[in-house]
């Protein structure tokens, strides 16, 4: 269970462009099901995420992982953490260009130095879910959009996480493609990984199996909704 | 443990892959960087062989060199100084020579001319070394001739060409019998240019070199360890200006790879701040980035040093010789014996590698220190 | 004047930069350091953290080379110092070669203490070692440019016609001195002596390595050493690697 408390985030503090991204957010999200954050762009639904995920620190407040104090964990602990509990689908996919998709997927267990013959064999087991496997040596340049969303998502599990944190992942797709996606991750909701979705895309909230609307504006939580 | 092994050969394995995607980019620094490890590795090789050829043929020098000088300046000895010598305890044999210099206008090369009483040779031949009989075009049977001292020339017939293997010391070197070099140089009889002593034990050279400094006041005593040690500081001496002087081209290369370093292109940056949103750490990319200048530097050092190596041994040394050889007009055709030192090797890590990490280790950390988050927006 | 000599001093001054780059950065620390705030300022104070350490590792590296190209330098210059057979004499030819040589070798574990530190600390939550680690660091800094000063100072006196002293009278059995008495034992117990203790040491850590990794949590001091880090509270607590396994097993299952 994630717990926020009080938790504000500022960004280029002291400097006359100061903003404040995210102020004074109590949340706590429990294990299991899908939960989409809504608000329109600059809400700081993404800024929200990456508090939530280990990606950054907050600059007030405290975040609580199963009862483990996060927010002034140093950075090495955090990833450490951030490894091994959350995956991250990213809006723009984010895949490194001139490697394989193979190799995209392996990316993120590279630091755990897991032996590399069950590495690649994980790797290959996750492409051959998401109908990869033929893809596998492939450059990622040359991958359509739905085959780049799901090698994303593919390396997001690489590292088995219990947490798959997906930013906009309807935005660079059509409706046919946003479905399918949607589908994968509710199956993954199913398996028991928590979901955490960003999207203001309607489509979210038909397709996929939201238990929870949390609805973020300027900065402030202002909704909170359990369907 | 072993994981921190596998994780390290994954970290070289996206190095190199992440270096080969750059090709072009990184081929430029590595060719400067082979080309600097060159230079430098050729002045150390080509310094070191020279040193130790020096070294080995000094070897059959011989221990103490007694001179006679008057008013300071070199004087020819007189032979009774020789029965004085022998006296003295701890010489074995001491021996008068003769030797000189000899101007040739023709090639305007100082030629160095000695008696060698040893070899069978009759008044009127001579013996030239393999440079001298290459550049005047003389061979065996050809007839040499000198302006001798009295004012007619002396014509000499060759009667050999001296080793090539000793090509160092024999370049410019005349060999003649001891009648034909009076006769050469009109000296004197019961005169020689120096003595040459050899001693039973190498270690008391110093006393008895005191001894005769003592003994015979205008005397001159010379160590063979003493040549030595010059021979040494005067190479140690030019190869240090050599370095010095590619200071200039060191630095360039370091302002070079600092640049290279801190101008990440977008897509590196990119790359970077994907690595951390995905898990990679701070450290992780340090090291990454720590790799990728050790793999650079492995293979610029390895191309620089056999390059060098097969310039300086295959290739005829021609890059740096006129330095470290000093000016001459004959220029021997040696061979130079292979040598590798550690101590070398050391130092041209410290000269080349040293300041490539030195360039690189700051932008280095600031690119890995981007925020992941960075990358969370796009 | 020699190329090695080039080299040393060049890697001295290197180095001695490298570790004031350092203090700068560790200054700052020193004076602002806040492991509970979340502000940008411990952020960056944080990553400049890991650029200390890569400097220092720099320097031990360096250290490493110098440390031997110096002792073989002296041994190649021993030609030409008459009297001098081997490094010893070169060292003895100024009063500064001997100092020079010590102090390198102070540097050089020094660094290494420091890196160990730093290793250590690194494996706790709340960072315990920072003002131990950057008061020695600091401590570090003078040593270093009296290091690069000294060797400097101990090349200038080199010329090559100095007469030295010879090392026979260092190393003979009946002077005085450390080094003297050290020499006039016989080779063999010393031998004997001197590869037992380090073969004791290394037994003693195996076995220390192996206690710590069978998973007794020992007290806080040995538990940074086991790699575990320390809790950021009370010291009764179970070790934190075994917390955060529990909170992901939890998570997952």
């Amino acid at each position: 269970m994630i717990e926020l408390r009080a938790v504000s985030k500022r960004f280029n503090q002291g400097r006359p462009n100061e903003c404040r991204a995210l102020a004074d957010i109590d949340l706590r999200l429990e294990r299991g099901g899908v939960t989409v954050f809504t608000g329109p762009s600059g809400s700081g639904k993404t800024t929200l995420l990456t508090l939530i995920g280990c990606l950054a620190r907050p600059t007030s407040g405290r975040i609580v992982l199963d009862g483990q104090l996060l927010s002034n964990l140093p950075e090495r602990f955090l990833t450490e953490v951030r490894r091994h509990t959350f995956g991250f689908v990213f809006q723009q996919f984010n895949l490194i260009r001139g490697l394989t998709v193979l190799e995209n997927v392996m990316l993120p267990a590279y630091p755990l130095g897991r032996p590399h013959r069950a590495l690649t064999a994980g790797a290959r087991a996750l492409l051959e879910r998401f109908d990869l496997e033929p893809k596998a040596d492939s450059k990622v340049e040359w991958l359509s959009g739905g085959e780049a969303q799901r090698t994303a998502l593919a390396r997001a599990l690489i590292n088995d996480p219990a947490v798959l944190v997906a930013d906009e992942p309807t935005a660079n797709l059509d409706s046919r493609l946003s479905r399918e996606v949607l589908g994968l991750l509710d199956d993954l909701a199913a398996q028991g990984r928590t979901v955490l979705i960003s999207s203001h895309d309607p489509l979210v909230f038909e397709a996929a199996r939201v238990c929870r609307r949390l609805e973020l504006r300027d900065g402030r939580l202002i909704g909170d909704r359990r369907c | 443990m072993r994981a921190s092994l596998e994780r390290q050969k994954y970290l070289i394995d996206y190095t190199l892959a992440s270096l080969l995607r750059r090709k072009t980019r990184n081929l430029g620094l590595l060719l400067v960087y082979t080309l600097l490890v060159f230079l430098f590795a050729s002045v150390l090789l080509l310094g070191q062989a020279l040193r130790r050829e020096a070294a080995t043929l000094l070897q059959d020098a011989p221990e103490v060199i007694v001179q006679r000088t008057v008013a300071g300046r070199h004087d020819l000895l007189p032979a009774d100084w020789l029965d004085h010598l022998r006296q003295i305890r701890g010489v074995s044999e001491a021996r008068g020579r003769l030797w000189g210099y000899y101007y040739d206008p023709a090639v305007k090369a100082n030629y160095t001319v000695m008696a060698a009483p040893e070899r069978p040779l009759a008044e009127g031949e001579i013996l030239i070394g393999a440079t001298l009989a290459r550049v005047r075009g003389i061979g065996v049977g050809d007839v040499f001739s000198l302006r001798a001292a009295g004012g007619p020339p002396a014509l000499f017939k060759v009667a050999g060409i001296l080793e090539p293997s000793s090509e160092l010391l024999s370049a410019d070197l005349l060999l003649l019998s001891e009648t034909g070099f009076r006769a050469l140089f009109q000296l004197p009889p019961e005169r020689y240019t120096d003595a040459v002593l050899t001693v039973r034990n190498p270690r008391e050279a110093g006393t008895i070199a005191q001894k005769i400094a003592l003994s015979l006041p205008s005397s001159r005593p010379i160590l063979r360890s003493e040549i030595l040690r010059t021979y040494d500081a005067v190479f140690d001496w030019r190869e240090s200006m050599t370095f010095l002087a590619l200071g200039a081209p060191l630095l360039a290369f370091a302002i070079l790879a600092w640049d290279k370093a801190a101008g990440l292109s977008a897509e590196e940056k990119r790359e970077i701040g994907i690595l951390k949103a995905i898990g990679w750490e701070t450290g992780d990319i340090l090291r990454m980035k720590l790799w990728e200048g050790a793999l650079l530097s492995l293979t610029a050092f390895l191309l620089g040093y056999l390059l060098a190596w097969w310039q300086v041994f295959h290739g005829g040394a021609r890059l740096f010789a006129p330095v470290l050889k000093g000016w001459a007009v004959l220029y021997p055709d040696f061979r130079l014996t292979p040598t590798v030192e550690l101590r070398q090797i050391l130092v041209l890590l410290a000269v080349t590698v040293a300041p490539y990490i030195i360039a690189t280790l700051v932008p280095g950390w600031r690119a890995a220190i981007a925020d992941p988050d960075a990358a969370m927006r796009g | 004047m020699s190329p090695a000599l080039v080299a040393l001093s060049l890697i001295a001054f290197a180095v001695t930069g490298a570790v004031l780059l350092a203090c700068g950065f560790a200054l700052r620390i020193l004076r602002r350091w806040d492991l509970a705030s979340g502000s940008e300022l411990q952020v960056r104070l944080e990553r400049q953290t890991y650029l200390i350490s890569t400097l220092l590792g720099f320097a031990l590296g360096a250290e490493a080379l110098s440390l031997l190209l110096f002792v073989h330098t002296a041994e190649s210059l021993s030609g030409q110092f008459v009297g001098a057979m081997c490094a010893t004499g070169v060292l003895n030819v100024n009063a500064f070669g001997f100092p020079a040589l010590l102090l390198k070798i102070a540097v050089f574990f020094l660094a290494a203490l420091w890196l160990l530190l730093n290793r250590v600390d690194n494996r706790a939550y709340d960072y315990p070692l920072v003002r131990l680690k950057y008061a020695l660091l600091l401590a570090l800094a003078p040593l270093t440019a009296a290091e690069a000063t000294v060797q400097t100072l101990f090349f200038l006196g080199l010329k090559p016609d100095v007469i030295t002293s010879c090392c026979g009278s260092l190393f003979s059995a009946d002077s005085r001195g450390a080094a003297a008495e050290l020499a006039g034992l016989p080779p063999k117990p010393t031998l004997v002596a001197f590869y037992g203790t380090g073969a004791g040491l290394l037994i003693l850590g195996l076995a220390f390595r192996r206690r710590l990794q069978l998973g007794r949590c020992s007290p806080p001091a040995t538990r940074w050493l086991s790699g575990s880090p320390s809790p950021p509270s009370s010291p009764s607590s179970p070790c934190m690697c075994m917390k955060i396994r529990t909170i992901i097993a939890r998570f997952v299952c």
